[in-house]
């Protein structure tokens, strides 16, 4: 079994025949990535004319402050031009994408081919593209964060409105990745937690974003492709509810979601739960040696892998802790399920 | 129902558009300014408490705030006749090499709604800017520091040792963010943390 079957597997809620690892069983890819965001090192636009600035702290390009297409929803509808999916020459993309080097490309460096020629394609790690800014992140990136939330509480049925363009325009792309690449997984960025709660209520939510998700998911597999979802942040009160609607697959699962044991036991052989370190207080703690990482890696193994239908995914701002955590991975996650107690 | 309650229910439900011409109503019925301002501060102090018990999140939280800023405006000029008096001056930021600013501007939020003046630095704030800053508001009474990131925690430290180590006093420093804890909080030397934006403003009250 190669990296990618073992990683399907996991997908499909089985057992694998080790813990599949983000950072040594998969490819990466973005389709198209200018189109959802600026990928250089200074600043720039995206397909949508929202201004984006590289923010070295994070390694990552932010929505640069004070700069808004529209920072009332009610213009939307003039201000939003959705980028024409059809004027794109997808054979050319995909070929240039499934060329790129991903590290390079997340580092800000844009879309630069692999030194040595090679693609996705050549390895055997499993087929995952990211796409990025969901729903709601897109409409924060286009009128900031607290005009977001200000409209969803304000102006609801329009924000509903947005959404339902929003997934309609994604689930375009969905299909354009679908018919051009040969991928496994869309793993789809939208983040609605904060450290502490949800951005929005739970209840607000199933108003307004789960309906239009579920028609995303729904076009996926209706693709043969899995969908994983990412959202940071607490969002344990949705997870039976991204369940409900399809999602195979949910990352990273910050720390910040207490009950995860709980959720695991629940819901374990209906989603795969993809990551669930504690960054703060573990991986990126300032207090952080090779032996805590180590343990922070053993206690989220013991608790959300036993039975499969999980996969590592380390997240952070830097990845300092990157050489103790696959240490462990590899003698502790890559030997797990060869204890017949823990398949 | 009364028009200050009313008042207080429009700020507590976001209502921007309503508040002003509410506020004038009551203005004319002789309500006075400082009792407006009131009803409005306790409306927001209710929002603060059902935030932090999760009953109500950003969004509302947001829109009550927006209101009661509307409601500030229109009583402006009544307040400033009647000689109305601040809570004090506070000084906010977010710490040197972080970005983050929607929690920073939550706080900022809740103690101008609570009756403080507010001087918001912005993000990535050096300990320096905080201390030019306090030197020039001599009277003030709080420093609010933020920091979102587990990487700015020793940034956050830094400064809240600049600052007391600065000679300047007659102010206390409370520290908050995502990484935050009562325990880090207490090891850099802050005099005081709060978990959320609707406790930061119980525990702003409760230093002064």
């Amino acid at each position: 079994m190669n990296k990618r079957e073992n990683a399907l597997k996991a997908y499909k809620h089985e057992t694998p025949d080790y813990i599949p690892c983000f950072l040594t069983d998969f490819v990466f890819i973005q389709a198209c990535p200018d189109l959802e965001r600026y990928t250089g090192l200074t600043n720039g636009k995206d397909y949508w004319g929202c201004d984006w600035t590289f923010e070295p702290s994070v390694n990552a390009p932010m929505p640069t402050r004070n700069i808004h297409l529209f920072e009332d929803i009610s213009e939307w509808h003039e201000k939003l031009k959705f980028p024409d999916l059809d004027a794109i020459d997808w054979e050319k993309q995909a070929d240039k994408d499934v060329h790129t080097d991903f590290m390079a490309l997340i580092g800000g460096k844009g879309p630069t081919l692999n030194e040595d020629g090679s693609s996705i394609y050549d390895k055997d790690g499993a087929r995952l593209v990211m796409v990025l800014n969901g729903m709601f992140e897109r409409l924060h990136a286009c009128m900031g964060f607290e005009n977001a939330l200000m409209a969803i509480a304000t102006d609801p049925e329009e924000c509903h409105e947005y959404f339902k363009a929003m997934a309609d325009w994604k689930i375009k792309y969905f299909k354009k990745i679908a018919k051009y690449y040969d991928v496994d997984i869309i793993n789809a960025h939208d983040d609605y937690g904060s450290n502490d709660r949800m951005f929005m209520s739970p209840e607000t939510w199933r108003k307004l974003i789960k309906p239009e998700l579920a028609r995303m998911v729904q076009a996926c597999h209706e693709e043969g492709l899995i969908y994983e979802h990412h959202s940071c942040g607490f969002i344990e009160p949705i997870i039976p509810d991204l369940i409900e609607i399809g999602v195979d697959a949910l990352d990273p699962i910050q720390a910040c979601n207490t009950n995860m044991g709980k959720l695991k036991k629940e819901y374990g052989d209906k989603i795969t739960f993809v990551g669930g370190f504690d960054n703060v207080h573990a991986f990126e703690s300032m207090n952080a040696t090779p032996e805590t990482i180590k343990a922070e890696y053993r206690r989220v193994i013991d608790l959300l892998a036993p039975g499969g239908s999980y996969m590592a995914f380390p997240m952070g701002a830097s990845f300092d802790f990157a050489g103790a955590f696959l240490e462990e991975h590899f003698q502790y996650g890559m030997n797990f399920y060869k204890n017949n107690a823990n398949k | 129902m009364l028009k200050i309650q009313e008042i207080k229910a429009n700020v507590e439900a976001g209502k921007a558009k309503l508040v002003p011409g509410l506020i004038q109503e009551a203005l004319s019925d002789g309500t006075t300014a400082q009792v407006i301002l009131s009803a409005m501060i306790e409306a927001m102090s209710n929002v603060g408490n059902k935030f932090s018990a999760g009953e109500i999140f950003v969004p509302e939280m947001l829109i009550a705030a927006k209101a009661m800023s509307k409601g500030v405006d229109e009583l402006k000029p009544a307040l400033a006749s009647a000689g109305a008096v601040s809570l004090g001056q506070c000084i906010i930021g977010t710490v040197a090499g972080d970005l983050h600013d929607i929690g920073k501007n939550l706080v900022c939020i809740m103690i101008e709604s609570a009756g403080f003046d507010v001087i918001d630095l912005g993000v990535d704030v050096s300990a320096n800017k905080f201390i030019d800053t306090i030197k020039d508001n001599p009277d003030v009474k709080v420093i609010a520091l933020s920091a979102l990131l587990t990487t700015t925690m020793p940034s956050l430290k830094e400064t809240v040792s600049a600052i007391k180590s600065s000679g300047l006093t007659g102010f206390k420093v409370i520290v908050g963010g995502a990484p935050i804890t009562a325990d880090f909080a207490k090891e850099i030397g802050a005099d005081a943390y709060a978990p959320d934006a609707g406790s930061a403003v119980v525990t702003v009250k409760g230093l002064i």
